[in-house]
């Protein structure tokens, strides 16, 4: 992909940055926003919300990065989205596969979607990530920038 | 067998909560309780931080009505600088009435169509893989895309006068840091990139008689579901008309009857008039009217106690609305607890009505931002909350650092009417069943969730919301569980 059509794509941070690991969604926008290969559009956000549906059907490819603290990861997976995929609700956070379905049932657009996840291991109330969850971030940059770009 | 029955957190309510019902060996409720189990620490660590920070800081404690406490503590703050809420420049009133209002708008929009439009549309005892949000999408893609234009309407006013849609900054000591420039109003009144404002409105009195035409056909439900007497409490007007008023006024309270308990009190007294109980097993405080003492002087807080106290609304068509809801019950307070979804909807369109007078008055273009006074050691600021009356109060020292703060917050108030509610659940829908279902046990939470609670901002604290039912028996044996994640 060229920087021509990065303007259809938006990236999709989900985290917070006080605390630790779970910066690490906001910390891959501050990173590559700092490298400059991406051009398209970067939303910040502690978690996605029903009106984020709105927003992605604006868009052909949305990616979604989150951190994840399960141990079925080494240090990052990136996984397409399934709008059809089941669908929960539990609060007022909604899943990526959720927020697509939203997108497809009430604009009906279907943007090409993926999750990152990168592991973390830090979750209390302070800032700054881990260096394990550091080198995770600095991997799955490599690989998105090189897979996608 | 006696069991004891945990829903443990309440889902689609913003926060973390329990609720236990206690059964004896008979099947009857024998004790039912709404446990809110998070901690809470604001009140001691905003100590030692310097006084301008508390509407910065504060603020944090929720992600979903940030703007409130955001603006509840600007209001103590102005006090602390010396300004009361008359002292303020009519421009930076104004653009904080603009946040607030918008604030409340996109809040009550959230709650009816994401909280309280599942259980209404699809029923109580509807499977749960389909009674949520993204079901009413699926089935009724209009009314979800309106829930979400609503929002995001009420969202861009936030981020247009406190610069970001959560924890902005819009009041500083005195003041506002902002107005509003020609190009920014015209957004929301041209429509050329979203929905204008008078759709608002429209869509908000569509949304009344979608409200109304179901109350119709489900009256014997809605008019008796979780229904009790009760006090109410919200603040009036100053002017002596007892309007409603979200910003800033007079705290009154009445009781189930009407009768006024509290009289129209500047809410920089409410300590003269308010204490606040503790229970054992919940970190949310029961506060009440000193006068009525602990059992009679609860009340409820939030749209459908601020309808019931007020004597009219400004703006016509939410005033209209309001004489009709009020002459369902001759004028006296309407003690439906499912009623409060009308009295939000309400509100909702009163939010509209007045973001549209604020958005054609000059002064939100006024330059003149910031006022002095002369420095106080303690501030009181109330707002009424999209969940209720809140009150933020802090004590500083010559050096201007925090050395006290009190807040009760919105949910604090609805403490004992949420657990009336659960008391009035576990009694007419639990009691004597021998096959406790997930539906009924979801009408605990359609009793609670009328409510709105906001249970971050109660106990200030984060947390995950999965849902988990314990089944014990009389011996503390468990029984049973069910999880929702």
């Amino acid at each position: 992909m060229n920087s021509s059509n990065h303007n259809n794509t938006i990236i999709f941070g989900i985290g917070n940055s006080a605390r630790q690991d779970d910066g690490l969604g906001w910390a891959f926008l501050d990173k590559i926003g700092k490298t400059g290969f991406f051009g398209g559009e970067k939303q910040y956000c502690y978690q996605l919300n029903i009106e984020d549906a709105e927003i992605l059907a604006n868009y052909d490819k949305v990616f979604f990065v989150d951190a994840y603290e399960g141990n079925d990861i080494k240090d990052f997976k990136i996984e397409k989205c399934k709008s059809n995929g089941e669908i929960t609700y539990t609060t007022h956070a909604l899943s990526p596969d959720a927020v697509l379905a939203l997108c497809e049932n009430i604009y009906k657009k279907n943007p090409e979607a993926y999750i990152i996840k990168i592991k973390g291991y830090k979750w209390n109330l302070e800032e700054g990530i881990s260096e394990k969850a550091k080198s995770n971030l600095k991997s799955a940059i490599i690989y998105f920038r090189d897979k996608y770009f | 067998m006696s069991k004891k029955i945990i829903i443990d957190p309440v889902t689609r309510v913003e926060g973390h909560g329990k609720v236990t019902i206690q059964l004896d060996e008979n099947g009857n409720v024998k004790d039912s309780k709404f446990h809110i189990v998070e901690f809470r620490g604001f009140e001691k660590f905003i100590q030692g931080h310097p006084y301008w920070q508390a509407p910065l800081v504060v603020q944090r404690l929720c992600g979903i009505c940030p703007v409130s406490h955001h603006l509840a503590a600007a209001k103590a703050i102005d006090r602390i600088v010396g300004i009361d809420p008359e002292d303020l420049s009519p421009t930076a009133t104004k653009i904080r009435k603009l946040l607030h209002y918008g604030q409340v708008f996109q809040s009550h929009a959230l709650h009816f169509f994401y909280l309280a439009s599942p259980d209404l549309l699809f029923g109580t005892d509807a499977d749960p893989a389909i009674r949520n949000v993204v079901g009413v999408a699926q089935e009724h893609p209009e009314l979800a895309k309106k829930g979400i234009l609503m929002r995001k309407f009420g969202q861009e006013i936030i981020k247009a006068t406190a610069g970001k849609k959560i924890h902005g900054i819009a009041a500083v000591p005195g003041g506002v840091h902002k107005n509003l420039h020609r190009s920014e109003i015209d957004y929301f009144l041209d429509g050329k990139d979203i929905p204008n404002v008078d759709t608002m409105i429209q869509w908000c009195l569509e949304v009344i008689d979608f409200m109304k035409e179901y109350h119709k056909k489900h009256a014997a439900w809605l008019d008796t579901f979780a229904a009790y007497p009760s006090g109410h409490l919200g603040l009036v007007s100053k002017d002596g008309k007892g309007t409603l008023d979200l910003y800033d006024g007079l705290l009154r309270a009445v009781d189930g009857e009407g009768n006024i308990t509290l009289n129209d009190i500047p809410d920089f007294e409410y300590h003269k008039y308010f204490n606040e109980d503790v229970e054992r097993w919940s970190y949310l405080k029961f506060p009440y009217i000193k006068h009525l003492g602990r059992e009679k002087g609860w009340n409820r807080v939030g749209p459908l106690g601020r309808i019931n106290v007020c004597d009219s609304i400004s703006t016509p068509l939410a005033e209209k609305e309001r004489k009709e809801f009020m002459s369902y019950t001759n004028g006296k307070p309407n003690n439906m607890t499912m009623h409060t979804h009308l009295a939000r909807l309400i509100e909702t369109l009163h939010a509209a009505e007045i973001m549209k007078e604020l958005l054609h008055d000059e002064d939100i273009t006024g330059n003149e931002l910031v006022r002095e006074g002369i420095r106080r050691n303690e501030g009181i600021g109330v707002i009424e909350a999209p969940r209720g009356t809140l009150i933020h109060h802090y004590k500083v020292d010559d050096a201007g650092k925090i050395t006290k703060c009190n807040l009760i917050v919105s949910t604090t108030h609805n403490n004992d009417p949420m657990n009336k509610a659960v008391s009035w659940v576990a009694q007419n829908v639990i009691d004597k069943k021998e096959e406790i279902t997930e539906g009924m046990l979801n009408q605990v939470e359609v009793a609670i969730r009328a409510y709105d609670p906001c249970l971050s901002c109660a106990t200030h604290a984060m947390g995950k919301m999965p849902l988990k039912l314990s089944v014990y028996d009389n011996k503390g044996n468990l029984k049973n569980e069910l999880v929702k994640s």
